[in-house]
């Protein structure tokens, strides 16, 4: 693919509604939901179950038609073309693959359905099982083969076409962890290999990241943020983004002070403590006393002294994760927070629960949520 | 003691109880001794039913070569492949009107509809179909098999229906919609992944309502005109004068013939999705 179409648009999703039921049963899946994804990209749709992300997916797949808005892949309308008009391949969840059919027939059935040349057809099945390393099982029935291989499968065949899409939906969910996490970085592999547009559903905030050149934040049937998953995790505008990617802190900071700008900066004071520290304010924000920061718990650090310190609690627990360990402390204010640092070898800082200790958070990781 | 039989012991399963065994077996014996009992002395060399005589197949070559017994096992067969071709195509239709569309009012009720038959006494169905068709005689003057054949038909339908129903609940919509999704039409659709996926349903369906009809007696009896017996009336006309072996080795033909059609059944379903 070239440079120039790189950043070209392939699905452009256009103030899009899915209700289902009538009043006073109405369900709004989606509501007036519009996004652009662009082509080339790594795209996920990341939300908790029931907010919209497999409806919106379903959507774009035709297997269900909008209640209202437009959709368009590369700038043609596909909102009412069904789903073999399309050239948009799911990877469903369940696989999906067709029992009666082997392997190499699952694979080839979409091209079949193409009409493709026959030579064109065995050659592309090749290609795909080499490009899954499923070579050696091309004459298996589909349920001879476990459960990564039929994922495998799954993909090679939602990929034979060569769509202009692919939509995968939680394709990873029933693997186990150490599957999934090789699923993933073939998931990458793939997708850089074939330069498809890869729209990738989950709930899993951990695969979101890992993966995705960008991330849209979905709850309750809206998109709430649309961004690299750099800036859905530092910069989140929103607490339930905050919350939903890693783990938060959300303390109630009184507001000194704003200074006009763009964007607006605030001086403020965290849970009752004397020292103030500057932060961007939303503009929706600025007349506001009070406001909800957000710090993750990486980047504030513990101590063993309080003095110095932004904040000060008692240990209250300690989850080791291996790498990493989280404090949980209860602040002065009652408040809780957590630290999460990283374990060293020969670490002399070994905090026992109930310690009165001190917590350093640098100006930076401080920022203001919109709500 | 017989309970140690299942000497595999188990943490908890209901064959681990008292005297399930011996139930079992007491099941076993009242379902079957008749059965064989019947089956032997259809190889009875005498004329007796209950007194052995001696091997012989002397009682089915009788009954190959008495005509009536002919006749009426080809107008048995031809009703019951009929009926069967007939019953399995409306209740694939149904099955599919009932599983395969989007949720519709009134639903249930043909659900409901279409396997109300099995809850109707048959004597009910068989009176009032006798008194339908001998309106619809009057009118036509067209006395043949065709009222055999649609009366078997009707009443096989919720028998066909409800294994093919069972294997389209039991199938994932999931692959329709991922043919769909690889370019595949709703028709083609149909014909690759639906028809055959649903196939062992069918053929279960088919299968059911060919038995149902080779042995239905009620209905036959008050749908036929005189010399439209069936195999199954054709015994039962003979109960009422000389009892002869040659009952056994009918009704042992029958059985034969039902073993073979769940064997070919079980062979051919035996898939392993």
């Amino acid at each position: 693919m070239s440079k120039t179409k790189k950043d070209a648009i392939a699905i452009h999703v256009n103030g899009v509604g899915k209700y289902f039921g009538s009043e006073p049963n109405l369900v709004k899946a989606l509501d007036n939901v519009s996004i652009d994804i662009r082509r080339n990209e790594f795209f996920t749709l990341l939300g908790p179950s029931g907010c919209g992300k497999t409806t919106l997916l379903r959507l774009i797949a035709g297997f269900e038609s909008p209640t209202f808005g437009q959709m368009l892949l590369d700038n043609q309308d596909i909102t009412n073309l069904p789903p073999y008009h399309r050239s948009v391949n799911t990877v469903f969840q369940s696989y999906a693959l067709f029992p009666h059919l082997t392997v190499a027939e699952n694979i080839s059935f979409g091209l079949e359905m193409l009409k493709k040349p026959k030579h064109e057809i065995s050659a592309t099945v090749d290609e795909m099982l080499a490009l899954v390393h499923m070579e050696e099982l091309k004459h298996r029935r589909t349920d001879q083969i476990s459960g990564g291989q039929q994922q495998r499968v799954a993909l090679a065949r939602a990929l034979a076409p060569k769509p202009d899409v692919l939509l995968l939906d939680e394709p990873l969910s029933a693997l186990d962890y150490k599957l999934r996490r090789g699923m993933q970085i073939e998931l990458k592999r793939l997708q850089l290999e074939t330069g498809i547009t890869f729209i990738f559903v989950t709930h899993d905030q951990e695969e979101a990241l890992t993966m995705s050149d960008r991330i849209a934040v979905m709850s309750n049937g809206h998109i709430l943020q649309v961004g690299t998953p750099n800036e859905i995790y530092y910069n989140p505008q929103e607490r339930f983004v905050a919350d939903f990617i890693g783990e938060s802190n959300f303390i109630e900071a009184e507001v000194v002070s704003v200074t006009k700008g763009r964007p607006a900066t605030a001086s403020l004071r965290l849970a009752g403590t004397r020292k103030t520290f500057k932060a961007n304010m939303p503009a929706s924000k600025s007349k506001d006393k009070t406001a909800t920061v957000f710090i993750r718990p990486e980047h504030a650090k513990l101590q063993k002294s309080t003095r110095g310190a932004t904040l000060t609690g008692t240990l209250t627990n300690m989850l080791f994760f291996g790498t990493d360990t989280n404090y949980h402390l209860e602040l002065d204010n009652g408040e809780a927070f957590v630290v999460r640092s990283q374990n060293e070898i020969g670490h002399a800082f070994h905090p026992a629960i109930g310690d009165k200790l001190g917590v350093v958070i640098d100006e930076q990781a401080i920022q203001v949520l919109k709500d | 003691m017989l309970n140690r039989l299942f000497w595999k012991k188990r943490e908890f399963s209901v064959t681990y109880q008292f005297g399930f065994a011996t139930i079992a077996l007491i099941c076993f014996f009242a379902l079957y001794a008749p059965i064989t009992t019947l089956v032997f002395y259809s190889f009875n060399a005498g004329n007796n039913l209950m007194l052995w005589e001696g091997f012989s197949f002397h009682w089915y070559v009788e009954a190959s070569k008495n005509e009536l017994v002919q006749e009426a096992a080809m107008r048995s067969l031809i009703i019951a492949v009929c009926a069967s071709l007939i019953s399995t195509l409306v209740a694939t239709m149904a099955a599919l009107g009932t599983t395969r569309t989007a949720p519709f009012k009134g639903q249930k009720l043909i659900f409901i509809m279409i396997n109300q038959p099995l809850m109707v006494p048959e004597i009910v169905t068989a009176v009032a179909l006798l008194i339908f068709f001998a309106i619809i005689k009057t009118f036509t003057n067209y006395y043949g098999l065709g009222y055999l054949i649609t009366a078997h038909a009707a009443f096989c339908v919720p028998f066909a229906y409800l294994p093919i129903k069972a294997r389209l609940d039991g199938m994932d919509l999931s692959m329709e919609t991922a043919a769909g999704d690889l370019y595949a039409t709703p028709f083609v659709v149909f014909r690759r992944i639906t028809l055959p996926l649903l196939w062992p349903g069918i053929l279960a369906g088919a299968m059911l309502s060919f038995v149902i009809s080779l042995d239905d007696v009620i209905i036959t009896e008050f749908v036929k005109t005189a010399g439209q017996d069936t195999l199954p009336t054709y015994m039962l006309g003979q109960l009422r004068r000389v009892i002869t072996p040659e009952i056994n080795a009918i009704s042992s033909v029958l059985l034969a013939v039902s073993l073979v059609v769940v064997t070919i059944f079980f062979l051919f379903t035996r898939k392993r999705y």
